[in-house]
């Protein structure tokens, strides 16, 4: 027997020893110390169960090695064995993936023999024909060891001018492809990733971010001044990012993480297709990874997520481990959140410096800076939830109604089996029911396609009935207008039309506003303040309307988040501060118009705009997300309309020419600025005093 | 306003650790070899004479020290403080004092001028003198500790062959200066060397066993019994907290040698558990009962620099009680594992608490969530309504289904079915029904079905949170603020900005409200479930109205007298020992502990010393942190079934506190509740009313529980199947036998 047979046995039975007298540290049941929890598309955290569950933490005595595990930087698996780059011992650690030793490879020698050394090295791959590349950071080289443990490659840096200046060749992260290129992202390089052959040859770079382009900086910026809240909160990609980590599927799609700022969104993480294409960026809006909650603890804004290791499973889930909270965010293909797991503690299933993530069939393992390995296994609901997403796209519907309903039973929570539901129901092409379960889900686009599809079948269903109704409603109309035109007609020898008294007067300067504001120079009794108060108190409550009852696909409204201040700021105040700045900026400027004329001249012209509202909001709910420019159109006409009747409506009361009238109306704008400022002003006055005076009370307390 | 504060010159504390013993008197203490005390326990007790005998055991006590051993009729000796230091080369820096001591006292120094720093403790000079005297049935020691000029007495007696040990604290003399925060009553008691092997037993949740010398790293374990100061919330936690303690006791084995139980019994409201394994840097395993005497609150500021600075008061509500008393319970070889310290506290509890035995609940339980407060808005004004999830009538459509099913034996809690629902928007003085769950009309249904299928029922009411805060109502932190109970975001664990916070009613208000509402509670009504007030307690650190802690307990046990007295049942949930004389119920028994890293493995004590007396249930499926392992959990130890459940409107709860209830519609789980009811109750039934005699681990992750009438389970908690001397158990599945026939 050769010295090394029998040190081998040694050991073999050293190991066997020490795991006969130090059991792993096991516990009986599946309990977590940490909660489980989901994104609503309002990005705050729901209750949901928990996905994953430890299972063993081994550390080297468990693993019974000698030596303790130093700065561990790395940990992969290949098909059933787990290797742990033991970077501050120079070794290489190999597991079963049940966590017991398999061996220890410490003895690395070149060609002639030699020990070569990759102590500090910080990452490591394995070919498919088992050379094993070390990322030797220390020393500015990649290493290649065959299964002897024998120096087979050696790439340096390579001699090229594409990168265009002086850089230290300090090599961090490897990856190989399924096309057996290796990957190579250098710390002072953080631009990309280099790709070289196995043979050293340096090729090209990869994920490199594309240098925005002024213009896209311009639009990005004019879209930030106009999108809403939600469409902001999708942040742009307009910063390049490094690459951290990164990982590859099957598939060959590179997913990268890049270290993010500690209040700025985790949009950090890309997937990467062969032209370093995004996919998980859609129209310069990206998907957001990590926590999107922040601490609320005003003394510490902090958002945390920060991603160290990325990990692609054979199904194609993403797992992040993030260093920020030491927790692990799982991902579908997509990019949707499936669950986390983790937190940072001293207790089973917590971490406290976790350093990389590999996966193995359904288990998770993660290492930590101190050596010691954890291993994680799935609930029953992770399990459930994994197979639903792997079931969204199949063309069995009946399949993943089953599987959804299965996510269903564990959590009425969640808004994913609603959306799967949905899908498959619209598949099976029952419209209404996956209507209700997008609507539950809150998927307008897709809820909208249901819609139109469940139009075209109520249409299809009903169509004679429909057609009955038009014709009856056409000779209502007909029938109607030409009774109100005969009334109109039989007082037509009259100084004035019918319209033309106190009452109907709104609805006679639709059609005649030059004439009709006119008139309320000599007809003094025809501006009314009374009129005028209902038809901004109708305004208001067309908001109101128009906030709740516009049709879902075109409703971006929370009922929860409704607030009365805001309707009336946008009605009736904007409504005074308009009619009071006309009226000041007229007084100064020889303008003859009344308080009364020019409070009434606004409201009147209101009423194209206040229909075509109330027009929108009935349309809307008979009209798919895709239809939306008929409301365009329609609140268009309106809009225009009023415009051109407050604009003749001033001009008459003041009796100005157009040049002027147009200006002071340019000024009244100014002039509501400066009002507003003013009331701002006011009101930050009081609130300061107030926050004095409670800074006197608080200190009081505290005394 | 930030500067004011930097300006300011706040009470400050130094912390200090106090060893109530010098160097010399570790060396001068005789040493016990505990290996060859069998034959004659005696000869290590050289300058100790016999003080007190009790039941075959005897108290040997070294009048000049203090210092004192027990010697039990079967010639175990145990040791006041830590016998093996002497020849420990583990241990390291203050330990090695600290262990060897009687008390261990962290007091503060209250100086007035910013944040003092450490006292290094072991300078000569400290230590303290003390005065031995020998009273009845054992010996009184005074310790007095110069350096803060405090004096703390302490009686060590022997009661029926059990050690009490008992901190007068109402004879503690104090300095103006200096103020005492905790006092660690006998911390090295009866320590175990590294060279011994065996278990320290912690009441963590449903309990937890810390192997002896299990090389961990530094991680002492200790947590204040009953949850900690509600009334002093702290904003930042990073984990979940769970596993809170419900009974005053701890433990440590050395199977097949001896045991102790150490059950705290009269301070249980305001103490602490304390335990220690050995590793690397320390050679002894301890477990023991702290005092808590006062708490120390934290508030954090922003200074005019921007900086962080963290001030620190001392709650003026102290601890109140007259004595801090620890029963120690000596076992002997026989009783030697954590089924006997489960066995020696139900003997307490039934004993001496005068806890009744009658366990006898349906197996399936049902927890119905009645109305739901959700915000609505009409035309555009915003206001809160109800909405039923669970009305009265859909209730027995629940119940109805249930039976359908085949389940015979069934009965409910009722939780959100008065006033304003599921959580108290007000205090609650006052029982109503709720109008949009049926009213009157739908609750006299509900109470006729109940009646005519015999289903026991039970009607939840929280005496002590409400949402809406009023003035002077609730407590404060020791900085005068109300002390908001906040929930918590759950990606980050800080308070969350959409779901309301709730308060906790001042103490005199609860006693108060407890009164009016058991004067209006509807006729119907015979079992009430008084949830909160069974497992919360809290202080008051209000100026005025200060309250501590160490009251409570009196307080609650006040009340559940008073409902008893008017001839309610009274159920609780996850409750606290000292309402256990009071409870013919307990829902939701813990049934995990917080899974801190320094445990090797959970055990059910909760379950082990209350099956038989109380009837438990398991926690709901589905909840929080449990997983599915509910089921195989109340199997093991003969514990009720309990399920979440709402009739309608699941989805709802999405964005409330209650978001929780994620698996709780009813349709979801009746199958498996039918399921689960078939596989159990033939064990269920043979088991009710009976007590557990021992539970252990047969095989890896497979337990075993014997039950006092011979009825054997064997649950197997793998997702393997495995083979046993008695045959295959399937995986996640379990087998019981009838007095020797399996089933």
């Amino acid at each position: 027997m050769s010295i090394k047979k029998i040190s081998a046995l040694i050991l073999s039975l050293i190991v066997i020893a020490s795991v006969l007298v130090l059991p792993v540290s096991a516990k009986k049941t599946d309990d977590a110390p940490y909660l489980g929890y989901e994104y609503d598309n309002e990005s705050r955290s729901v209750a949901a169960p928990i996905t994953y569950v430890h299972e063993k933490t081994v550390s080297y005595k468990d693993l019974g090695l000698e030596t303790a595990i130093s700065t561990p930087t790395d940990i992969m698996r290949r098909e059933n064995v787990i290797y742990v780059l033991d970077s501050g011992n120079g070794r290489i650690i190999e597991l079963n993936l049940d966590l017991t030793l398999k061996g220890v490879r410490d003895t690395f020698v070149d060609s002639e023999g030699q020990p070569v050394s990759f102590k500090g090295a910080s990452g490591f791959t394995m070919s498919k024909e088992g050379i094993i590349y070390i990322a030797d950071k220390e020393n500015q080289r990649i290493l290649g060891f065959d299964g002897n443990n024998t120096l087979v490659k050696t790439i340096t840096k390579p001699e090229t001018s594409l990168v265009g200046f002086d850089f230290e060749f300090d090599v961090d992260k490897i990856i190989i492809n399924n096309q057996d290129l290796l990957y190579v992202t250098i710390a002072s390089v953080n631009d990309g990733a280099f790709t070289f052959t196995q043979d050293g040859e340096f090729l090209h770079f990869f994920g490199k971010n594309t240098v925005t382009k002024t213009v896209d900086v311009i639009l990005n910026f004019f879209k930030k001044k106009f999108l809403t809240r939600e469409q902001l909160q999708k942040q742009m990609a307009s910063t390049p990012i490094s690459i951290a980590n990164f990982d590859m599927d099957d598939k060959g799609f590179l997913y990268t993480i890049a270290a993010t700022d500690k209040l700025q969104k985790s949009s950090a993480v890309r997937k990467l297709n062969f032209k370093s294409g995004n996919i998980f960026e859609v129209n310069g809006v990206v998907k957001d990874f990590g926590d999107l909650e922040y601490d609320r603890l005003w003394w510490n804004y902090n958002r945390f997520t920060n991603f160290t290791d990325v990990d692609v499973d054979d199904l194609g889930f993403i797992f992040l481990l993030d260093v920020g909270r030491n927790r692990v965010f799982q991902y579908s293909a997509d990019g949707q959140l499936i669950g986390t797991f983790a937190g940072s503690g001293k207790k089973y299933g917590l971490l406290q410096s976790p350093v990389a993530i590999e996966t193995a069939g359904t288990q998770v393992y993660v290492l930590e800076s101190n050596g010691n390995i954890v291993e994680y296994k799935p609930t029953e609901y992770a399990t459930y939830l994994r197979e639903a997403f792997l079931d969204l796209d199949t063309s069995d519907p009946q399949k993943a109604i089953n599987a959804w309903n299965k996510v269903l039973e564990l959590n009425t929570n969640s808004l994913y089996p609603y959306y799967g539901l949905g899908m498959a129901y619209e598949k099976l092409g029952d419209y209404k029911t996956a209507m209700e379960n997008f609507k539950l889900s809150n998927s307008k686009a897709e809820y909208s396609d249901a819609f139109r599809e469940y139009r075209k079948q109520f249409i299809a269903d009903n169509l004679w009935y429909l057609l009955a109704g038009v014709v009856v409603l056409a000779v209502v109309i007909t029938v109607a207008t030409k009774f109100i035109k005969k009334k109109i007609n039989a007082s037509s020898n009259a100084a004035y039309s019918v319209l033309e008294n106190k009452y109907t007067f709104p609805i006679y300067t639709l059609t005649h506003p030059s004439d009709g504001f006119g008139q309320f120079k000599y007809r003094t009794y025809l501006p009314s303040w009374g009129i005028s108060a209902i038809i901004v108190v109708v305004l208001f409550f067309t908001n109101v309307i128009q906030y709740f009852g516009t049709g879902y696909c075109f409703n971006d409204n929370t009922a929860a988040d409704y607030s009365i201040f805001s309707t009336l700021l946008a009605t009736v105040v904007l409504y005074v501060l308009f009619v009071v700045g006309n009226w000041a900026v007229c007084s100064l400027l020889d303008g003859n118009g009344k308080l009364k004329e020019i409070a009434s001249v606004t409201a009147y012209s209101l009423i194209p705009y206040i229909v075509s509202q109330l027009i929108c909001v009935v349309l809307s709910n008979f009209l798919a997300g895709s239809e939306g420019i008929t409301l365009t159109i329609i609140t268009a006409i309106g809009v225009i309309w009023s415009a051109m009747l407050i604009f003749v409506g001033l001009g008459a009361v003041n009796q100005y020419y157009a040049g002027k009238n147009f200006g002071t109306i340019l000024l009244t704008f100014f002039a509501m600025i400066v009002l507003a400022l003013m009331m701002f002003l006011f009101f930050s006055l009081i609130q300061q005093v107030l926050y004095f005076i409670r800074s006197i009370w608080d200190e009081y307390q505290l005394r | 306003m930030k500067k004011l504060f930097s300006l300011r010159k706040i009470v400050c504390l130094c912390l200090a650790l106090l060893m109530t013993f010098s160097l010399f008197t570790v060396s001068a203490e005789p040493t016990v070899d505990a290996a060859d005390n069998n034959t004659s326990g005696e000869t290590a007790l050289e300058g100790y004479e016999l003080v007190a005998e009790s039941k075959g055991t005897k108290m040997f006590a070294d009048m000049s020290t203090g210092l004192f051993k027990l010697v039990t009729a079967d010639g175990n000796v145990y040791n006041s403080v830590s016998d093996s230091m002497e020849n420990d080369e583990i241990t390291v820096g203050k330990n090695r004092m600290a262990y060897a001591s009687q008390l261990i006292v962290d007091y503060a120094v209250v100086d007035g001028f910013g944040l003092g720093g450490l006292i290094n403790t072991t300078n000569s000079g400290i230590g303290c003198m003390k005065t031995v005297e020998e009273i009845e049935n054992g010996i009184r020691v005074e310790y007095d500790f110069s350096i803060i000029e405090t004096v703390i007495p302490v009686e060590y007696v022997l009661v029926d062959g059990k050690l009490n040990a008992s901190i007068i604290t109402k004879d503690i003399k104090e300095s103006k200066d200096s103020e005492i925060l905790t006092i660690n009553l006998l911390p090295g008691f009866s320590a175990a060397s590294a060279q011994d092997t065996g278990y320290i037993f912690v009441p963590d949740g449903c309990g937890a066993l810390i192997n002896f010398n299990t090389g961990k790293e530094f991680n002492e374990y200790n947590k204040l019994v009953y949850g900690g100061e509600l009334a002093m919330p702290t904003e930042d936690h990073h984990t979940d907290e769970l596993g809170e303690i419900r009974m005053p006791v701890f433990g440590m084995c050395q199977p097949g040698k001896k045991a102790f139980l150490g059950n705290i019994i009269e301070g249980d409201g305001s103490a602490y558990i304390s335990a220690m394994a050995g590793n690397d840097t320390f050679g002894q395993n301890v477990c023991s009962a702290k005092l808590s005497m006062r708490t120390v609150a934290e508030e954090k500021f922003n200074n005019a620099n921007g900086q962080l600075v963290a001030f620190y008061r001392i709650g003026n509500a102290k601890y109140n009680l007259d004595k801090f008393t620890v029963q120690y319970t000596l076992l002997g070889a026989d009783k030697s594992d954590y089924s006997a310290l489960a066995t020696a506290y139900r003997e307490y509890l039934i004993g001496e608490m005068g806890v009744k035995q009658n366990d006898n609940i349906a197996l399936i339980n049902v927890d119905a969530y009645g109305a739901l407060e959700v915000a609505a808005n009409f035309l555009g004004f915003k206001y809160t309504k109800l909405i039923p999830m669970t009305s009265y009538e859909d209730l027995t459509e629940i119940l109805g289904s249930l039976k359908d099913g085949g389940i015979d034996s069934l009965s409910f809690r009722y939780i959100g079915w008065q006033n304003d629902g599921i959580t108290n928007k007000k205090q609650l003085k006052k029982n109503k029904l709720i109008g949009t769950l049926g009213g009157n009309k739908g609750w006299k249904n509900l109470q006729s079905y109940v009646e005519e299928n015999s289903i026991e029922a039970s009607y939840d009411a929280d005496l002590l949170t409400y949402r809406k805060s009023t003035l002077n109502n609730s407590v404060s932190t020791a900085f005068n603020k109300k002390a908001v109970q906040y929930i918590r975001q759950r990606s980050t664990y800080t308070k969350s900005i959409t779901i309301d916070p709730y308060y906790l009613l001042l103490q005199d208000k609860v006693v108060k409200n407890a009164e009016s509402y058991l004067g209006s509670i509807n006729k119907s009504v015979k079992n009430i479930s008084l949830s909160t007030i069974t497992n919360t307690l809290y202080s008051n650190f209000k100026d005025d109205k200060s309250y501590h802690r160490s009251d409570f307990p009196e307080l609650t046990v006040k009340i559940l007298k008073s409902y008893k007295d008017a001839g309610y049942e009274i159920s609780g949930d996850n409750a606290n020992a000292y309402t256990f004389p009071y409870l013919s119920r307990i829902y939701n028994a813990p049934t995990s502990s917080s899974s801190n890293s320094l445990f090797d493995s959970d055990v059910m004590f909760y379950q082990m010393a209350l099956k038989g007396v109380i009837s438990l249930t398991s926690a709901p499926r589905q909840t929080e942190d449990r997983i599915g392992d509910e089921y195989l959990k109340a199997v093991e130890v003969g514990s009720a079934l309990l399920f979440n459940g709402i009739y309608e409107n699941a989805t709802e709860v999405r964005r409330l506190r209650e978001q929780y209830l994620y698996s709780a519609d009813y349709q979801l789980w009746k199958d498996t509740a039918v399921a689960q009811y078939k596989e159990y109750a033939p064990l269920y039934n043979s088991v009710k009313g009976k007590t557990i005699v021992s539970n252990s681990e047969v095989a890896s992750n497979v337990m075993r529980t014997v039950f006092e009438n011979g009825v054997t389970v064997t649950v197997n908690y793998n997702h393997e199947d495995v083979s046993l001397d008695t045959g295959t158990i399937k995986a996640r599945s379990f087998e019981f036998t009838k007095g020797g026939t399996a089933q």
